[in-house]
């Protein structure tokens, strides 16, 4: 069965683009929506198997329509489409009810099989926002266990793929970033953990539990 | 008589970014008219790309950073000097638009009457 989607993001131009793809990737687009407000009167309305929501948007945020849809429509799945980064916003959004939570630094065709999963009933989250997940869940429950509290969050993420032993290349595909900037983060987090080679970061990494399941 | 128009051939660059993904599925939908590539901005080879092509307009999503600093409006000019390059910014709902003018000017006169004609706006780049 064709899944029914609602779009939601206060701006006209990422819709349409998101409509676009939608239809290109074979699935039915039956409403849009510009702010979380008329997300849920158009819900409401509409009954979508799914609301691509936007976060950040004015009238009424993402995550309050969220909670509102999934409280008045429990079948509707909601997939946050966001370009946040950050931790506190996915866990909100995951509270709220979202059953996905997917970023607008995805590529076209990753964007279309994340969704393609819902079909199956696989919650449309791409692995490096799983590994964000896991390592907010693993600081709050033992803040104390890991000395990484100079890192950024992004730093932390990348720690646990050296740990992984992937190459800077790999990297870069999976956090949406380039070769550059992996370079640059790999470099802040020696220079903070002062250590010498990524090998010993990598160690460090598996010895904290910090690598993400693949 | 063919009559037919020859197809705008437009760029768009971009790496991992689902709005110029929407962009460039929105506009293969005028594949009558417009030839569309989605072009990788990580491309080892994408000076050759721009150049060998030289397409009329080039797309960008302004509000990555990392595009815009590793493939300036200058650079992308030299690269393909007839191309317009575009500039999306979504957080401000509106398109900046930037382009090359060379002229040969071999007296300072010449300079002058091109800066009249520039205040003029009589110049169409």
């Amino acid at each position: 069965m064709t899944l029914r989607f609602l779009v939601v993001d206060d701006h006209a131009l990422f819709r349409d683009g998101m409509v676009s793809l939608l239809k290109a990737g074979g699935m039915q687009v039956v409403g849009e929506a510009k702010n979380g407000e008329e997300a849920v009167s158009e819900a409401a309305r509409l009954k979508p198997d799914v609301v691509l929501m936007d976060i950040d948007m004015p009238v009424m945020n993402g995550i309050d329509a969220t909670r509102k849809i999934t409280g008045m429509l429990p079948e509707i799945r909601v997939v946050m489409l966001t370009a946040s980064q950050e931790d506190h916003k996915l866990v909100d959004a995951l509270r709220a009810g979202a059953k996905g939570y997917l970023l607008k630094s995805l590529s076209s065709d990753e964007f279309i099989n994340l969704l393609r999963g819902l079909e199956k009933g696989e919650p449309p989250i791409p692995s490096s926002v799983t590994a964000r997940l896991m390592n907010y869940v693993a600081q709050q429950s033992s803040p104390n266990e890991v000395r990484n509290d100079n890192l950024t969050e992004r730093e932390v993420e990348l720690l646990g793929y050296l740990g992984l032993g992937l190459p800077n290349k790999l990297i870069a595909d999976r956090l949406g970033v380039s070769d550059n900037t992996v370079k640059y983060h790999i470099k802040n987090i020696l220079q903070k953990l002062n250590f010498s080679n990524r090998a010993e970061a990598a160690a460090y990494a598996v010895r904290h539990n910090l690598t993400p399941k693949l | 008589m063919d009559t037919a128009q020859p197809l705008l051939t437009v760029f768009i660059l971009a790496h991992h970014s689902l709005l110029s993904g929407g962009i460039a599925s929105t506009l293969s939908e005028y594949g009558s008219v417009l030839n569309v590539r989605l072009i990788d901005s990580e491309a080892i080879n994408i000076h050759e790309i721009v150049q060998t092509e030289s397409p009329a307009i080039i797309i960008l999503d302004a509000g990555d950073s990392d595009i815009c600093r590793k493939t300036p409006v200058t650079q992308l000019l030299e690269w393909a000097p007839k191309a317009k390059i575009i500039h999306l910014d979504l957080a401000s709902d509106r398109i900046r638009i930037f382009s090359s003018l060379e002229l040969q000017v071999t007296h300072v006169v010449d300079l002058v009457g091109l800066i009249q004609s520039l205040s003029k706006s009589e110049l169409i780049i």
